[in-house]
């Protein structure tokens, strides 16, 4: 028997995607950029 | 958009966008926007990643400050009509997960700054957060019309933590940007709090015209943009302006006192409105002022 489509489910699925993709954006680009602190860091010798 | 259709979006759960509303992006591109040319009119070098990571952090911290003000505000967000189609009092986000939020932003600011640019930088970080959050939101704002007087010094800070990103201390000049927007902040509030009376006073908060009147509000209105005129000319005597920002920033200060005086002989809300808007385009231009010149200087040479 076919499933009755449920639009409240259906749209709390794909907020919860969007909410999943933008804190793996922001933690990726978190990473990066410290990774790219460190390298400026390391080049400037950690001096004041 | 009808109640049920609402409660049916808000049982789906928050959107990203309401996460980033709880930001104040409107607050938050001013305040980016003078820790900006805190960075760039500050002596000495930073290099420009460590430069970007600055005003991130400032922006972070700023947008965390918003969400936790969201949290603790949401009773009188629900009551006020500028204020009632945030996404907490419209039950989009759960208050204690903005909240968390919050605070994971701040967190995250003050530690990066610490790690990426200075301690200074980010202990000045941490205490504009918590002036913001502790002084102004929790003490001041439901108790006394002084509240956004007080509580404007945490608006000042950003060009201040810039500055001190860049150079590692705090000097005179820099100290002339923090009281430019300490003085420009009650007239700018006031003016908004004049047309929004109603509003603050249906939620309770003490502003200026709800306790001592519209009369005394304009007044005092008017003393702020006079002091802010020889305030506001401070960055020239200071170094960090040259000639262009003062005749630029007398012209603007003083059409900031013409909007005031007009403000008192106003007997509508009109010039109120008016005001407001040109506060936030003084704000505006007063600092790109200070950054057109400040760019400009070696091309120019001895011009200006």
């Amino acid at each position: 028997m076919k499933k009755k489509a449920d639009p409240l489910g259906l749209e709390r699925q794909r907020r919860q995607r969007a909410r999943s993709w933008a804190l793996f954006g922001a933690l990726a680009f978190f990473a990066l950029l410290v990774y790219a602190i460190t390298i400026v860091k390391i080049k400037a010798g950690f001096g004041p | 958009m009808t109640d049920l259709a609402a409660s049916t979006l808000s049982a789906a759960g928050p959107r990203v966008k309401d996460y980033l509303e709880l930001l104040k992006p409107r607050v938050m591109s001013l305040v980016v926007f003078s820790g900006f040319v805190g960075l760039m009119v500050a002596p000495g070098h930073i290099h420009p990643l460590l430069g970007f990571v600055t005003i991130m952090c400032i922006a972070l911290s700023a947008g965390g400050c918003g969400a936790v003000n969201m949290w603790y505000d949401r009773d009188i967000d629900a009551i006020m009509n500028r204020t009632r189609l945030r996404p907490i009092p419209q039950g989009r986000i759960d208050p204690e997960n903005a909240r968390d939020f919050g605070g994971a932003l701040i967190f995250a600011a003050v530690a990066l700054m610490w790690l990426a640019v200075n301690a200074l930088a980010a202990v000045l970080l941490a205490s504009a957060a918590a002036f913001y959050i502790f002084v102004y939101t929790v003490w001041l704002k439901r108790r006394t019309p002084q509240n956004i007087v007080i509580g404007g010094a945490a608006g000042a800070f950003p060009p201040v933590i810039a500055w001190a990103a860049v150079t590692g201390q705090v000097g005179l000049p820099v100290i002339a940007l923090f009281l430019l927007i300490f003085f420009w902040t009650p007239p700018h509030f006031w003016a908004l709090a004049l047309y929004r009376n109603d509003d603050y006073r249906r939620a309770g908060v003490p502003m200026m015209p709800v306790v001592k009147g519209e009369s005394r509000t304009k007044i005092e209105m008017l003393i702020y943009t006079l002091v802010l005129f020889p305030v506001s000319l401070a960055p020239y005597f200071t170094g960090i302006g040259g000639p262009v920002y003062l005749v630029g920033a007398s012209l603007l200060s003083g059409f900031f006192i013409i909007c005031a005086i007009r403000v008192l002989r106003d007997k509508t809300h009109k010039a109120a409105r008016q005001m407001f808007g040109y506060s936030i385009l003084y704000l505006f231009l007063m600092l790109s002022l200070l950054l057109v010149e400040h760019i400009a200087q070696p091309f120019l040479g001895g011009l200006i």
